[in-house]
């Protein structure tokens, strides 16, 4: 482990930093927002940024122009981003084979931890399309100035309130259908603005029953209902500095999770952000300044399942407050240095009612995240450095200090049982590093080579969670919180092809994790949950192996038609040199694009191999290949007041019965759907 | 200051109360239930015990003064009783101690049938040579602290198995205790100190155990001490394993209940 620290200080040594990801976006934002005459960001449910570390963008892919009903579909088509089902609602993003303990999700910068211990909620569940501006994507240990992880970061960035004195106030109306679960989504956003200050409001509301399978069956428990409801404010102080607020409310209730013992009555997320923008702050350029809070209450709830064994109510919820400041010490044309500093403390609590079925006996109660308290404060600076206009090297590090303990003597005790104690402080220091190195060798084409480490802590699971049932291995789990941090060297290859009708972008790369987090099986323990297969502690398992890439290429055919094909792989060891769990099988994805006369025809088709490299420990069954076509055509036009865009789709036009490896249970993803878009706007296209 | 005036009143009126009753000894129902007082032979004895008297391993405190209040020493013995009509018995006893000062007395019964019916318990002292037979009333718990069995290894030996802790549950880690007694006559029911356990705290409703117990292994008198884990509030019961020179001779089991 120790070489893997030398080799990360000696590649910080060098001095030389990394470029950040959202920051030429971020620039431009805060450019548009001081130009009075700044035409809005089109306020469609098509337009996210999509970006990721390596500035590779990947939207434009016009696959996104349909079916963007939700934030999880939208996530489903990216290169390196696979979602994990355990229903209809709430897919948990993974990235490149890694789920959420790897990589840190955070929504504009804040960040937010679900409040579920069987992960029903991760944060991108709280995150409707259309309050989405960008999102960030980046995997393994490069840089992110979102905050320390193994498995790269996640960010949500929120649409902005848009200055514009001409066209003061723009509204948009948009509708969904999906027949496959029945489905009606409503959203609406509306923008006002004055010469001071501009308010955008938006709200969705989203409504499915039970969707149906390939083979036409009916999923049980995978109806859903939400309602999501936002508002932003920006204020100008003066010509350089900005105030802004952010709100978003989320209220899912009555959400079912077929692949899960059990549904969730409700679940609902607040959250507040207040930034002070400005040109130039002591000696910090652009900076940002920020302070934050939100809160998540999560309520499990089996009382409309047909049979369950014992009936559960298990309640959780968190709340995180922070703050940051970023900003850049330097932008020439040859370097910049950006630099941020944060922190955040959050709280978890979880925890377990049982109700027997005989009489006489009387409820049984446990903590499954006893009152966990976890502060982290870090400090991250990326440099870029161009030799020059060809050769470019992008740096960066970060430092964390985490804190954990916890505050509840009845989890203390329950940690008696194993002679281990929580209320005791756990302090961690994480150190990631990364250095990219970038080579134009023609006009069109470049290379780039990464190297980068990083380390997480445990989860607030795997390091105080109490025999949490895992229904995917069918075991308890155990936190252990004695685990020490999880490391990951990262090496990266990427080469990139532009052409003017030709695009090319490979990555190819390698993990190698040391003290990886994995699930245990200890022999001389007794399963608690009902059924299970026993239990299971979290332990650092020494070296696991990931290695994988994505490839993507984008054709012009014809003047009106493009065709855009994508691959993406990866391949996991374990510390015993067998498959790692939940590895998403090689996928291929081909779509055309058409477009005539305002119509656009979307042809797509998504080849799945099958996965055989199952994880036995995990209890993993292979998985079949499949073969699944959509088609989608659009068309825009302007009516007399303002525009509209009709959307028809059909998905797995072939009713095909099949589900992703590393779906959770057996549970079928839906079969053929016709989904129908129709979006409003009070503007022309 | 009228006010303050009323609360400094107060307050040494509860002091002068205080210093009054030390003559008459400590204030016993501060930890402890008065169970029962009898007068007789110009004494008065007062039973004390955590909780009313039960089935089970009851820790019982005597309070002896005399007529005047003033605390009385001297010799003791004690034998609780049972009356059944056609024949009376004992029970498990622990009373190493022939003598008592400043009026206090401490033994350990362990009363293995309910007062009913079936008879009556009495508990027979003998101080400073007067006999004075005090009635009590034995309840059975609602959680049977007491298990009584045929070994099934000999078939002949009747044991007593009493759980004394934990005294209060609590999820996490908990002292258990236990004392083995056998039946050897109607008065003798003298302490089983060669017998080894295991331990299985386990969850009927949910059909688990409980990680990390330590099995009781015998300090002294017929006494066994171990740990018991619980990892959940609720019903659980505490299954033991009891052998003899490695075979089994039963397996007795106590249910508890904690919140
Ligand atoms: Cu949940
Ligand atoms: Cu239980």
């Amino acid at each position: 482990m120790k070489s893997f620290l030398i080799f990360g200080v000696l590649i910080w040594s060098i001095q030389l930093c990394f470029g950040q990801t959202g920051q030429e976006r971020y620039e431009a934002w805060l450019d548009s927002m001081t130009n009075d005459q700044y035409i809005g960001i089109q306020m469609e449910l098509d337009d996210v940024i999509i970006t990721d570390s390596a500035h590779r963008a990947h939207l434009g892919d016009p696959k996104m122009l349909m079916n963007m009903r939700s934030t999880d579909q939208l996530m489903h088509s990216l290169p390196g981003v696979n979602m994990v089902r355990r229903g209809n609602f709430a897919n948990e993003p993974m990235l490149r084979g890694l789920t959420s303990e790897r990589y840190v999700m955070s929504v504009d910068g804040m960040r937010m931890y679900g409040a579920c211990t069987d992960k029903m909620d991760p944060a991108s569940s709280y995150i409707e399309p259309i309050n989405l501006r960008n999102l960030d994507v980046s995997f393994g240990s490069q840089g992110n100035m979102m905050g320390a992880g193994t498995g790269g970061a996640i960010n949500f960035g929120l649409k902005k309130p848009v200055f514009n004195t001409t066209d003061p106030l723009r509204l948009t109306l948009a509708h969904n259908f999906s027949s496959v679960s029945r489905g009606f989504d409503q959203a609406m956003d509306v923008n006002y603005s004055r010469d001071k200050w501009a308010i955008r409001v938006s709200g969705v509301h989203r409504k499915a029953s039970n969707y149906t399978d390939g083979n036409g069956e009916e999923v049980r428990y995978s109806q859903f209902e939400k309602m999501n409801y936002a508002t932003s404010v920006n204020y100008r102080i003066n010509d350089g500095a900005m105030l802004a607020f952010d709100f978003v409310g989320d209220d899912a209730s009555d959400v079912g999770y077929p692949a899960l013992p059990m549904d969730v009555a409700f679940a609902k997320a607040k959250m507040f952000g207040l930034s002070y923008l400005d040109d130039k702050l002591w000696i910090l350029q652009e900076p940002e300044v920020k302070i934050y809070h939100n809160f998540i209450n999560h309520q499990m709830d089996d009382t409309h399942r047909d049979s369950v064994a014992m009936h559960m109510d298990m309640p959780g919820n968190t709340h995180t407050t922070g703050g940051f400041v970023r900003g850049f010490l330097q932008q020439t044309r040859k370097s910049t240095i950006e630099i941020k500093a944060d922190y955040h403390k959050t709280f978890w609590h979880a925890e377990m009612t049982m109700y027997p079925n005989e009489s006489g006996q009387q409820p049984m109660f446990m903590l499954t995240w006893p009152d966990v308290h976890r502060s982290i404060a870090g400090v991250e600076t990326a440099y870029s450095y161009s030799f020059n206009a060809r050769h470019h090297l992008l740096n960066s590090a970060r430092v964390e200090q985490v804190t954990s303990y916890i505050s509840s003597d009845f989890g203390e005790r329950q940690l008696s049982i194993f002679d281990k104690s929580g209320i005791k402080q756990r302090n961690n220091t994480l150190v990631n590093v990364s250095s990219r190195y970038s080579w134009d060798y023609n006009r069109n084409s470049s290379v780039s080579l990464s190297l980068a480490y990083g380390e997480r802590v445990p989860t607030v699971s795997e390091q105080y969670g109490f025999y949490l049932f895992n229904q995917q291995d069918g075991y308890d789990y155990l936190g252990d919180p004695d685990l020490t941090k999880e490391k990951n060297l990262h090496l990266e290859v990427g080469q990139k092809i532009t052409k003017p009708k030709l695009n090319i972008e490979t990555a190819v790369f390698a993990y190698f994790f040391d003290d990886y987090i994995f699930g245990i099986y200890d022999p001389n323990l007794s399963q608690m949950t009902i059924g299970a297969r026993g239990v299971k502690w979290y332990r650092n398992t020494g070296n696991a192996r990931m290695f994988g890439g994505e490839f993507s290429m984008g054709n012009q055919l014809m003047s009106s038609l493009s065709g855009a094909l994508s691959a993406k792989y990866v391949y996991g060891e374990d510390f015993e040199g067998k498959p790692l769990p939940q590895i998403p099988p090689l996928k291929i994805s081909y779509s055309l694009n058409q477009s005539f006369q305002g119509w656009n025809v979307q042809p797509a088709v998504d080849w799945s191999m099958a996965q055989n490299r199952i994880s036995e420990k995990f209890n993993e069954r292979s998985t079949s290949s499949f073969f699944l076509a959509n088609i989608g055509v659009s068309k825009g036009l302007n009516l007399g007041v303002g525009s509209m865009k009709i959307g028809l789709s059909v998905m797995n036009i072939f009713d095909v019965a099949y589900r992703e490896h590393f779906d959770i249970g057996s549970i079928l993803r839906p079969g053929r759907s016709l989904e129908v878009q129709l979006s409003w706007r009070s503007h022309k296209l | 200051m009228k006010k303050l005036g009323i609360i400094l009143s107060g307050l040494m009126v509860v002091f002068y109360s205080c210093n009054s009753s030390e003559d008459i000894g400590p204030d016993l129902t501060d930890d402890l239930l008065e169970i029962t007082t009898h007068a007789e032979n110009d004494l008065n004895i007062s039973i004390y015990a955590p909780e009313k008297l039960f089935v089970g391993y009851n820790e019982i405190t005597v309070e002896i003064k005399d007529t005047d209040g003033h605390p009385v020493s001297g010799e003791i013995s004690v034998v609780p009783m049972m009356d059944m009509t056609t024949m009376s018995h004992s029970c498990p006893l622990e009373a190493d101690q022939n003598t008592f000062s400043a009026g206090i007395y401490n033994f350990n019964a362990v009363f293995v049938m309910p007062s009913g019916e079936m008879g009556s318990w009495s508990i027979d002292f003998t101080i400073n040579g007067m006999e004075i037979s005090v009635p009590v009333e034995v309840i059975a718990p609602e959680r049977s602290r007491l298990v009584s069995f045929i070994s099934t290894m000999d078939e002949e030996t009747k044991y007593f198995v009493t759980l004394i802790g934990p005294k209060d549950p609590a999820v996490g880690k908990n002292d258990l205790e236990i004392a083995v007694f056998e039946t050897q006559s109607m008065m003798l029911w003298p302490a089983v100190t060669t017998l080894e356990f295991e331990v299985e705290p386990w969850m009927v409703s949910m059909d688990h155990g409980s990680p990390n117990n330590v099995a009781p292994g015998h300090t002294e008198e017929g006494h066994y001490k171990g740990t018991v884990n619980f990892t959940m509030t609720g019903d659980w019961q505490i299954r033991l394993t009891m052998t003899e020179n490695g075979e089994i001779c039963g397996t007795p089991y106590f249910d508890l209940y904690f919140q």
